[in-house]
């Protein structure tokens, strides 16, 4: 079975490369999608805008996350993504640079599945990303969505 | 035959006492032997110079020429306190008396009161211990009280503190040996100080043991010690039994009973030269210093000694009280002291005890001597009849003798009796005549009071006189009278109603009808009529005089009623004064009842302002008025009351009058007669207001004005307000102008009042409004500071990630295309990132320890710092570190900021151990003052105390990054949070022996 697509949502591309180096370190095969503001993640996931058209059955494994998005916030893209019965189970982990406790509070309230800070030094970072690697593609299980259910 | 017998048997007693008394006298005379007591005095003194033992050589061979050699044992070593005995001795009067006086120094060895109760002493000089031992069966007997109060005292070292018995518990104390610390053990029984409680250590009679701190009290004598301590510079404190009630004689003179009995005519010479010697020694002591420096060989200074004899004088009393007396009533005091103290048994007697110089036959003895006396009369029976035979010749004499002298005192008292007589009947005559001189002198004397009385009283009259007739026709009048009513004598003559015009007026004012004149009454009623008043008024005069009337009924021989004489006083004067007190008084009382509300906070204006129109129209007796303030903001006159007349006479609204406005004209000025007073700011009154040059008229439906009265209310000069008030029934007055001005005065200070309070809402609101603006910029202040940490956190270490991870992953991937020297280079700048990315962390939480609120609870430290060392611990297992955490030491504050200050403070001292082969942190508390003061101490690298100003400063370190990793910002932390917590933190340390960082919380600082 293809591995299925990891959703990278992060405009900063010092850490776009950065993660994918640390997802490559760590062997983690899946198809890595980046998009670098919060209304592209949204078009990508619902299909709208310059994805339209594009076979919404196929979800992403995950979606790393960061906050401080243009456009469209990182708490906003959660937050449609938690809103809209085809999504709500797609599991998200947070990927900021923010120990805000006020950020904390807002992710975890809007149904983050993880929330994780990125750490400065790349050892520590990859180690990171091997484990939500490990965590969210093998371990997890998320329940079946029913066809039907509307975008 | 019985009589007899008892005279004989008295006078056998008598004559036994003379044989025993004979008997006695030559006893000394066998038994003397000096010799001893030399040997005793030269034996324990050994190192008295040749000089002295040649002195008492040459007293020796002086005693074999004649003298009684006799001793005198002191209780101490030779000082000014026994400066009379050596007077004595200098002065002759021992040897006048006949005696050869040796006086031998005391020790402790050698206590007086054993060496004259042994015999080898004949007197001896003791305190009042003397009476201690007399009641402990001593054979001792005081032959005077040399000292009236005792010397004993007690000394401390003024820095010890201890100034009282009670001080002396739980101290080291010096006490004299046995009986002779009586008077000190009453002393503290007295002050219930119980002597278990105190640490007696026997004297060593060495005041250097004060000094140097060997005891904490020493017994002293207040004539010598204290002038040691005083010349040391050594300040002390002298604790007194006679300031606890223990006031005993000092030193006393005594002897034996066995010396008295034996000696009787020599202890009375001996006690006298002693007493002679005292009285010399105390007029001379400048003299006796020379000899007791120059003959005893006494050591002290000259100023010493002048010390001990003011310090003598004092206890001696010698100009107040004769040398050596002794009164029974306090030798009895002390005895019930000793008792009381548990030191005696109370069924003592002191029978004995007190020297009696002149004694009353004392049959004390009678039994001994008869004794003694019948052994005699036994063996010289033959003696007897002699004696009884002398003894009758004797009593011949004596009744002859008798007999001549009653004659001569009958003639005596004869004559007295005549003289006597005579001084009486001198006397009488001598009263007589003194008193008949006195009767005459008053008789002049009342006569001359009577004339000056009567002289004064005509002067004094002053009042106007009537005579009526019986049908009340006037017959005659003084001049008094005639001014008074103003009439001539000849238009009052032969009147009975006066001149229609003129009348007499009642107390309220109104007419008096003439059936209730006085003149009319006293013929009507035929009672005289007194302390009537009554107002005359007259036509040619607009006030009227006030009279005090009195009408007396005269009778003729009928009975009927033949004259009535009239008189008046004028008291005009004296009723204008009870009106103008009435006034006075009915103003105050306004006044009074406007200074509660006035200070009373919260009163409104229109509450003042209704109670000062109220109290202005009752003094003024006006049904009108207004009381009314002037607003500054545009001079508008706000009436804050008003009043209607009558309800329906006035027919403007009543809502109208409250609160009504008048407004200032374009010009400043006030319109109509209301506003005169404000342009003018003069006070004026007008009973005809319609010719007022100010009068406007009034507006339709308001009340005419008949009379007005106003007031401007001024405050510094500044129109405040006003007080205006018409329609008075009466004129109004200049009185009411100055009532009204006064009540005036006091609505100014409430318009001040008001005013003021106006002000500071004012300012109080303008505070607020300015605390609300800083408050919304400081809140805004402090938003900028949250998102600015915000993007320090996110935005910052964005790139930093970037430099670390790709300098990383050059690292990594490329080290195959780069030299050793490029890759150390890289490392460096990954370790900057990594520093760089702990710095804004540590600032972050810094800022964030500010900022949180902070949640109170109970703390258990011990346990955070427990966990805390575990972690440490797996950082590096390998290290050698004691840990030592007292048990539940608990702290009340926020868990989570008190768990960072000592993670800070633990990893410090983790930190600064590590180049320590072993180490040891300890945490603890220690009470300081009552604070609990939490510690962590380690034995670390520490630090140099001139550096501790940088110690808790942001970024601020003592150590460089190549020795101790940090950021400098964890101390800044701990100290953020400690003053948060109203703490204090603080640090000791030395380079290279640890440091100890101590903190405090403070109490429901939270």
């Amino acid at each position: 079975m293809e591995p299925k697509t990891i959703l990278l949502v992060e405009d900063n591309l010092d850490d776009v490369e950065l993660t994918l180096l640390a997802l490559k370190k760590n062997n983690i095969k899946n198809e890595i999608k980046v998009v670098n503001d919060g209304a592209e993640a949204l078009d990508f996931l619902f299909g709208t805008g310059k994805y339209s058209g594009r076979d919404l059955t196929i979800l992403p494994a995950m979606v790393l996350l960061d906050l401080n998005l243009p456009k469209v916030g990182g708490f906003e893209v959660l937050k449609q993504i938690r809103d809209n019965e085809w999504t709500k189970f797609l599991p998200v982990v947070i990927l900021t640079s923010s120990k805000h406790d006020q950020d904390l509070v807002e992710g975890y309230s809007l149904g983050v599945n993880s929330y994780v800070r990125k750490p400065v030094d790349f050892t520590q970072f990859t180690e990171a990303v091997r484990q939500l690697g490990l965590y969210w593609l093998l371990l997890n299980e998320v329940p079946p969505i029913k066809r039907e259910s509307k975008i | 035959m019985k009589p007899l017998q008892i005279s004989s048997f008295v006078f056998l007693l008598f004559a036994l006492m003379g044989i025993s008394v004979c008997f006695a006298l030559q006893e000394p005379t066998l038994s003397a032997t000096p010799m001893p007591v030399v040997k005793q005095s030269a034996g324990r003194n050994t190192n008295k110079s040749q000089e002295e033992t040649k002195r008492e050589i040459f007293q020796v061979n002086e005693s074999e020429a004649g003298l009684k050699h006799v001793t005198l044992q002191l209780t101490w070593l030779h000082q000014f306190q026994f400066a009379g005995y050596y007077a004595a001795v200098e002065q002759g009067f021992y040897r006048d008396a006949g005696f050869d006086v040796t006086i031998i120094e005391g020790a402790s060895d050698r206590r007086p009161i054993e060496e004259v109760v042994s015999g080898r002493a004949n007197y001896g000089v003791a305190r009042s211990e003397l009476l201690l031992n007399r009641m402990h069966g001593k054979p001792v007997v005081a032959l005077a009280a040399i000292l009236q109060h005792s010397a004993i005292i007690m000394l401390a070292k003024k820095e010890s503190g201890i100034n009282s018995p009670q001080n002396m518990i739980g101290k080291r104390v010096m006490l004299l040996p046995g009986d002779d610390a009586a008077e000190y053990l009453a002393m503290f029984k007295s002050e219930g100080v119980s002597l278990d409680k105190i640490d007696i250590i026997p004297t060593t009679y060495n005041i250097e043991n004060l000094i140097d701190g060997k005891t904490d009290v020493f017994n002293a004598y207040i004539t010598n010690e204290p002038y040691y301590l005083e010349q040391k510079g050594i300040p002390a404190s002298i604790i007194s039994p006679i300031t606890y009630g223990i006031d005993f004689y000092g030193d006393c003179l005594f002897t034996s009973d066995q010396e008295i009995h034996k000696h009787p005519d020599q202890v009375r010479a001996f006690r006298a030269a002693s007493l002679r010697g005292w009285e010399y020694a105390m007029a001379h002591s400048e003299e006796i210093i020379d000899v007791v420096v120059g003959q005893y060989g006494v050591k002290k200074s000259r100023d010493h000694l002048k010390f001990e004899a003011e310090a003598m004088r004092k206890l001696m009393l010698p100009d107040l009280v004769e040398i050596g007396l002794m009164n029974p009533g306090r030798w009895q005091h002390m005895a019930d002291t000793y008792v009381a103290l548990g030191m005696a048994d109370a069924g003592y007697s002191l029978q004995g005890f007190m020297y009696d110089p002149n004694p009353t036959p004392d049959y004390s003895w009678v039994p001994r001597a008869l004794g003694i006396g019948i052994a005699i009369v036994l063996l010289t029976s033959s003696a007897f009849f002699i004696l009884l035979r002398f003894n009758q010749k004797l009593r011949l004499e004596v009744a002859q003798r008798k007999q001549v002298e009653e004659r001569l005192s009958k003639a005596r008292n004869e004559l007295e009796l005549r003289v006597e007589e005579r001084t009486v009947e001198l006397t009488v005559a001598n009263e007589q005549l003194n008193i008949e001189n006195s009767e005459r002198k008053q008789a002049e004397e009342t006569l001359r009071e009577s004339e000056e009385r009567y002289r004064s009283l005509i002067r004094k009259v002053q009042a106007a006189i009537m005579l009526h007739d019986g049908q009340g026709r006037i017959l005659t009048s003084n001049p008094l009278a005639q001014e008074l009513l103003g009439l001539s004598e000849d238009q009052l003559l032969g009147k009975t109603l006066i001149d229609p015009e003129w009348h007499f007026l009642r107390e309220d004012g109104s007419v008096l009808p003439v059936a209730e004149y006085p003149v009319s009454r006293v013929l009507t009623t035929r009672q005289p009529l007194r302390g009537y008043v009554s107002g005359i008024s007259r036509p040619d005069r607009d006030d009227v005089a006030w009279v005090l009337v009195n009408a007396e009924p005269e009778y003729g021989n009928t009975g009927e009623i033949d004259r009535v004489i009239v008189s008046f006083v004028d008291i005009t004067e004296r009723k204008q004064a009870e009106k103008d007190n009435a006034w006075n008084l009915a103003v105050n009382q306004s006044l009074s009842s406007l200074y509660i509300p006035l200070v009373t906070a919260g009163t409104d204006i229109e509450k003042i302002a209704a109670i000062v129109l109220e109290k202005c129209r009752q003094l003024t007796g006006s049904p009108h008025g207004f009381v009314a303030e002037i607003d500054p903001a545009n001079g508008d006159l706000i009436a804050h009351t008003n009043t209607k007349m009558l309800q329906t006479e006035c027919k403007i609204a009543e809502e109208k009058l409250r609160k009504a406005r008048f407004p200032q004209r374009a010009d400043g000025l006030y319109n109509g007669l209301w506003g005169h007073a404000l342009n003018t700011k003069e006070p004026f009154y007008t009973d005809v207001p319609v010719k007022h040059p100010a009068s406007v008229g009034v507006p339709e439906g308001h009340v005419e004005i008949e009379r007005f009265l106003s007031v401007p209310v001024l405050l510094a000069g500044e129109l405040v307000g006003q007080i205006a008030l018409s329609n008075s029934t009466r004129a109004y007055t200049d009185q009411d102008l100055d009532a009204v001005n006064r009540i005036t005065e006091f609505f100014a200070l409430a318009i001040q009042h008001k005013r003021a309070e106006e002000q500071i809402l004012k300012l109080n609101q303008e505070l607020e409004q300015r605390v609300l603006e800083r408050t919304t910029q400081l809140e805004t202040a402090n938003k900028e500071l949250e998102s600015f940490a915000y993007s320090v956190s996110h935005d910052l270490r964005a790139p930093l990630r970037g430099i670390e991870g790709f300098s990383q992953i050059l690292l990594d991937e490329y080290q195959d295309r780069m030299d050793e020297q490029g890759k150390k280079y890289l490392q460096r700048v990954c370790s900057a990132a990594q520093h760089m990315a702990q710095l804004i962390d540590d600032m972050l939480n810094l800022s964030r320890v500010g900022r949180i609120d902070m949640i109170n609870q109970q703390v258990n430290l011990s346990d955070i710092a427990r966990e805390i060392t575990v972690d440490l611990y797996k950082t590096d297992p390998e290290r050698e570190v004691v840990f030592v955490i007292h048990r539940d030491i608990k702290a009340q504050g926020d868990g989570q900021l008190l768990r960072i200050v000592l993670d800070n403070l633990i990893r410090n001292a983790w930190k600064f151990t590590s180049k320590h082969p072993k180490a040891r942190i300890e945490f603890g508390l220690q009470q300081e003052k009552k604070t609990p003061v939490y510690f962590i101490r380690d034995d670390g690298a520490g630090f140099d105390m001139k550096y501790i100003d940088k110690m808790f400063g942001t970024f601020q370190r003592l150590h460089t990054a190549n020795e101790f990793a940090g950021t400098g910002v964890g101390l800044a932390t701990a100290q953020r949070i400690i003053h948060r917590h109203g703490g204090k933190i603080w640090a000791q340390g030395e380079v290279e022996k640890g440091a100890v960082f101590y903190f405090t919380i403070k109490k429901g600082a939270l």
